[in-house]
């Protein structure tokens, strides 16, 4: 008992000599640090993610003081911290529109069937070097989940058909899973925008549907429907270029069914879902009946335009 | 003449670095540049001078007394992060530039085994006050001559044609392997232990 009491208030002892010892020191050798950088570093995430670009947490706010980084160029923080970064260092900030990663693939293996069985490592980038992954189409999502490791947020998750989804509300918008996706299939997209392309294959109509059914084949029916479809090559993209998120019934139109609807449908459900499949299309199909008539009626008279069953001006939240 | 073997054995034939693999990381880390190796190796001077004459001290006046040397491990572990905190604090503030330099490595002296091992040898081989001072001194200028002259080698391969797989890290530790075989040389010194 003494001795076990000797030993505690020996290291006690020591502990509090050596305490003391960095107090006085921490006095004589106090150096002039900037406030502010103190209230930067108590601001931002400390998730260290890099998706600054700067090393590290501490390295932005640094660079925050110094002048040579944006406000807004830390994705996790988003609009809140760019707001508390412009009251700390007194300056007019823009906040900048959050953005998050998406999959833009929705061929898993009952859409693109797998052409080869594949027993290397579990990592997109072993497969998708090794002639271009197991995947009948060489564009579309391997699913093994490199992005997964790279994603330091959880945000990542493997469907049950072979593909993976990013949860917007969890992706803070760090770009290391664009780094990590050998095929370049995810990229950036405004928060609030409901509709996208989901597919990146920039083949020719005939070569697309060979390898998936839920390929875009760039027939551009879309773009009829709305002039923020645009098209690199014989492919479709949502243009970013707008304020408002795109109406949704463009996704009706699409004959292979690549254009995903946010507002409809969950990502998981649209990524793995046969139901969800069954319904798009029964929906599609009343959809397309509808504006055979509405057409058909504006040859006699001009007709109120023909509302989908859901209509474009609602502004609900997004619900992926 | 007791004094003058201490010095030579801690700083050639028993280097740290080269030797003993103590103090690893900051060789490896800091010795890209000759200035910062320099300023490294002043810093575990400092740490390693005032390590040991405190840990020594501890030991032989609380320690022993009180028959819990068996706490020596954590209580040394204890005064040698101090001691580098308090140097970090210095450095600071007497030359920020030296503290960007030195970067991580500073605080990570905390955990530089090679400052641990000079005060658990200190105390292992019973040097009196004025051998643990030698000791400390020649360990500290071997650290320093181990890396200093890494830091020359690699800033003269910066200019060397390496080849595409040896570059970096890998030319690094082989240079550094290399290097310990040559220090291996001066275990002739030695006398027989």
């Amino acid at each position: 008992m003494t001795s076990m009491l000797i030993a505690i208030s020996v290291l006690c002892g020591i502990g509090l000599a050596m305490a003391l010892l960095l107090a006085v020191g921490k006095r004589a050798f106090a150096v002039e640090v900037d406030p502010r950088f103190e209230q930067l570093m108590d601001v931002i995430p400390g998730a260290n993610c890099g998706g600054c670009g700067l090393p590290g947490c501490s390295g932005y706010a640094s660079a925050l003081l110094a002048g040579t980084a944006a406000p807004d160029a830390c994705p996790p923080g988003g609009a809140e911290l760019t707001m508390e970064i412009g009251r700390i260092l007194g300056m007019e900030v823009t906040v900048r529109e959050p953005e998050v990663a998406l999959v833009r693939c929705a061929g898993g293996n009952s859409e693109s069937p797998i052409r080869a069985r594949y027993d290397g490592i579990d990592d997109c980038r072993a497969a998708h070097a090794l002639a271009g992954g197991f995947k009948s189409c060489t564009h579309g999502c391997l699913g093994l989940g490199s992005c997964i490791a790279a994603c330091t947020f959880n945000a990542i998750e493997r469907t049950a058909n072979g593909l993976v989804r990013i949860d917007p509300e969890r992706c803070t918008g760090c770009r290391n899973c664009i780094a990590a996706c050998p095929r370049h299939i995810i990229a950036m997209v405004p928060k609030k925008e409901v509709v996208h392309v989901l597919c990146i294959n920039p083949d020719k109509a005939k070569d697309v549907k060979a390898v998936c059914t839920v390929g875009c084949t760039g027939c551009k029916i879309c773009g009829k429907q709305s002039p923020r479809m645009v098209f690199d090559g014989a492919l479709a993209r949502v243009s970013t270029d707008a304020n408002d998120p795109l109406d949704p019934s463009v996704a009706l139109s699409c004959p292979q069914g690549s254009i995903y609807d946010a507002r409809e449908y969950r990502l998981s459900d649209w990524l793995s879902s046969a139901d969800t499949r069954k319904h798009f299309e029964e929906r599609a199909a009343a959809w397309k009946e509808a504006e055979k008539a509405r057409k058909a009626g504006a040859r006699k008279e001009k007709p109120p335009k023909k509302d989908d069953d859901q209509p474009a001006s609602s502004q609900q939240e997004v619900t992926p | 003449m007791n004094i003058l073997i201490i010095v030579l054995m801690a700083m050639l034939t028993e280097n740290f670095v080269l030797s003993k693999f103590l103090g690893i990381c900051p060789f490896l880390g800091v010795s890209r540049r000759i200035s910062t190796a320099l300023g490294m190796s002043m810093a575990v001077l400092f740490v390693m001078l005032v390590a040991s004459l405190l840990t020594y001290a501890i030991h032989i006046h609380i320690l022993l007394p009180l028959d819990v040397s068996y706490l020596q491990t954590i209580v040394f572990i204890l005064v040698i992060a101090s001691t580098v905190q308090l140097t970090e604090m210095a450095i600071q503030k007497l030359s920020p530039g030296l503290y960007d330099a030195l970067g991580i490595f500073l605080p990570l002296i905390t955990t530089n085994c090679a400052v641990l091992g000079i005060a658990v040898l200190n105390v292992d081989r019973g040097y009196h006050l004025l051998e643990v001072l030698f000791f400390a001194l020649g360990a500290a200028a071997g650290f320093g001559l181990a890396l200093l002259l890494f830091a020359g080698l690699r800033e003269t391969m910066e200019t060397a044609d390496i080849p595409k797989s040896f570059q970096g890290a890998a030319i690094a530790l082989v240079t550094a392997g290399i290097l310990s075989l040559a220090f291996m040389g001066f275990s002739g010194l030695a006398p027989t232990s």
